[in-house]
């Protein structure tokens, strides 16, 4: 059940009782509004329980729009027969604001933040201190993982996506080193965004841009780009599919997408090969704990075979200490050292000797990278697959 | 400009454009809505957030205008920000038979009613679409804060609305 016109869509979906609205829901006709209004009294009228209105991915609506959802609201007070949640992102301050309001009409109507704490690391991943752990990362693993692109068909004159583009130093490295004609860096950190357009202007990047949006419901046409980034982030979320979801959405037949993953398993080191072994052990546990999925890289592969995706194409992105800058890689694990024995640690409220362990063992894995005939790897899982007609 | 880092001379932008032109064709109310939140957006720090309120905010207030201007006449438009608060000034003729309705929202805004108006609207069990009303405008007032100076000068027959609305608010 669907009404629609060139401005916007309502769809009905019955799996979670939701009518997810998106466009731009400016009406000027009564007619126009009567259609929208008998559509949600239709659904209404056929369910029990929760109903959710999903306002996620409508970017605006006017005042006769508004009109129409609250008397709907008005509608469903009456009939006493539902509750009603109304989901909003917070990208959009519209929704933030306006459906608040409505959320006052009855008792029985939850307004409800999708992107406000939807994955357990959430305050921590989008501050502005965790941006010099992503440039860290990034500056080791482009000059590997470029032509690892290249391999997985990314060309010049494609429309990409990069979704969860973080800081956007690797959105800015493919706009101007692998020539797209585009590149649109989505991310949920008004920090990270920030950083990414200080960036761009800076370096008079012309086919790039930077949004912020939630990965979950992207403010992105359907089919339409050649080529989906998402590097390093499925592992962060605790609904990974709803994210691989929207990627497969945005991608055009034919074209690609294209994600990677850490294992915190192909951490190793030598000397002292067990001491940094059990620090990652913890640390991919403590990651658990948080919801992210620090072992995500093995199951990259299955998650696209899931998604019907065609000529599947995988790689291990292999940074050593011989491959790469020693400084670089031990400024990358001081990174994870700070976040996962400070913030990660506070966040989970760990006692001090779990911490102080947590330190000696980082301590350990930098002495090896640092120490010239020390020895260690940090492997991320690279894997893609094209979106076949349907 | 970018961020918002070097503050904007008030306005930043001033369009002159005829109430016919969004009488004849009214998709023209989005497409001015949009491209001034977007042209705008570098001014503020939280460009997606300022873009999707700039728009939100003109659109009411230029529906509103030309619901009211007279449908030769000229309404002048204009956008821009200070340090604490963003502008949005419109101004046109007023026609004839819209000027009691002008009257009661200067009425309501005078006596700071149109919150209060607002919650009443939400909450009355009245059913029924009402395209002329001014209830975009009291959702601006109610949901951003907004203060709102209306002027009419009936000598001249003129009307003009200005909002403002704090950057806290995006």
């Amino acid at each position: 059940m669907m009404i629609s016109n060139n401005t916007y869509n309502l769809k009905f979906d019955p799996v979670d009782q939701e009518i997810c609205f998106s466009g731009n829901l400016r009406v000027n006709k009564v007619a126009e509004l009567e259609k929208i209004y008998d559509f949600m009294e239709k659904v209404h009228d056929s369910m029990e329980g929760v109903m959710r209105l999903n306002f996620r991915r409508m970017k605006y609506v006017d005042a006769n729009g508004l009109q129409a959802i609250m008397l709907f609201l008005k509608y469903a007070k009456a009939k006493d027969k539902l509750d009603i949640k109304l989901i909003v992102s917070n990208v959009l301050t519209w929704a933030e604001k306006t459906l608040y309001s409505f959320s006052k009409i009855s008792d029985r109507i939850e307004f409800v933040i999708h992107d406000q704490n939807f994955y357990g690391s959430q305050s921590i991943i989008e501050d502005q201190d965790f941006i010099p752990l992503l440039r860290n990362q990034t500056k080791l693993l482009w000059p590997l993982e470029r032509e690892v692109l290249i391999k997985h068909g990314l060309a010049k004159g494609m429309r990409v996506a990069d979704i969860c583009s973080g800081c956007g130093d690797t959105s800015l490295l493919v706009a101007r080193e692998l020539n797209p004609s585009m590149i649109v860096g989505v991310d949920h950190s008004t920090a990270g965004v920030g950083f990414a357009m200080e960036r761009q202007n800076e370096f008079k990047v012309r086919n790039a841009e930077f949004r912020l949006g939630d990965a979950s419901s992207l403010m992105l046409e359907d089919n339409s780009f050649d080529f989906v980034i998402c590097r390093l982030s499925i592992q962060i979320f605790s609904k990974p599919m709803d994210i691989m979801r929207e990627l497969y959405r945005i991608t055009k037949t034919g074209g690609r997408i294209y994600v990677t993953g850490e294992d915190y398993d192909m951490i190793v080191g030598s000397p002292h090969q067990e001491e940094i072994r059990n620090v990652y052990n913890m640390a991919g546990g403590y990651g658990t704990d948080m919801g992210m999925d620090l072992y995500n890289g093995r199951k990259l592969y299955s998650m696209l075979r899931d998604m019907k995706l065609s000529d599947i194409r995988t790689d291990h992105i292999v940074v050593d200490t011989v491959n790469s800058d020693r400084d670089a890689f031990a400024e990358m694990v001081e990174s994870w050292k700070h976040f996962s024995a400070e913030t990660i640690s506070s966040e989970l409220n760990l006692d001090q000797s779990t911490k102080t362990k947590l330190l000696a063992g980082y301590d350990t894995h930098l002495k090896a990278i640092k120490y010239p005939h020390g020895y260690s790897t940090w492997t991320v899982v690279a894997a893609s697959g094209e979106k076949k007609s349907a | 400009m970018v961020n918002g880092k070097e503050s904007a001379e008030l306005p930043a932008l001033i369009l002159k454009l005829k109430a016919r032109d969004f009488i004849d064709d009214s998709s023209r109310f989005n497409m001015l809505a949009n491209y001034v939140g977007e042209y705008s957006k570098s001014l503020f720090e939280k460009q997606d957030r300022a873009e999707n309120l700039v728009s939100t905010v003109l659109y009411e207030l230029i529906s509103y205008a030309v619901g009211i201007a007279e449908e030769q006449s000229v309404v002048n438009i204009s956008f821009g920000r200070n340090e604490d608060d963003m502008s949005f000034v419109i101004a046109s003729e007023v026609k004839k038979s819209s000027v009691p309705k002008l009257q009661e929202l200067k009425r309501s805004l005078q006596n700071n009613k149109a919150e209060s108006l607002y919650i009443k609207l939400l909450q009355s069990k009245e059913y029924g679409f009402s395209l002329e009303g001014d209830f975009g405008l009291y959702m601006v007032v109610n949901d951003y804060n907004a203060n709102i100076d209306l002027n009419y000068d009936s000598a001249a027959n003129k009307f003009e609305i200005r909002v403002s609305v704090s950057i806290k608010e995006i």
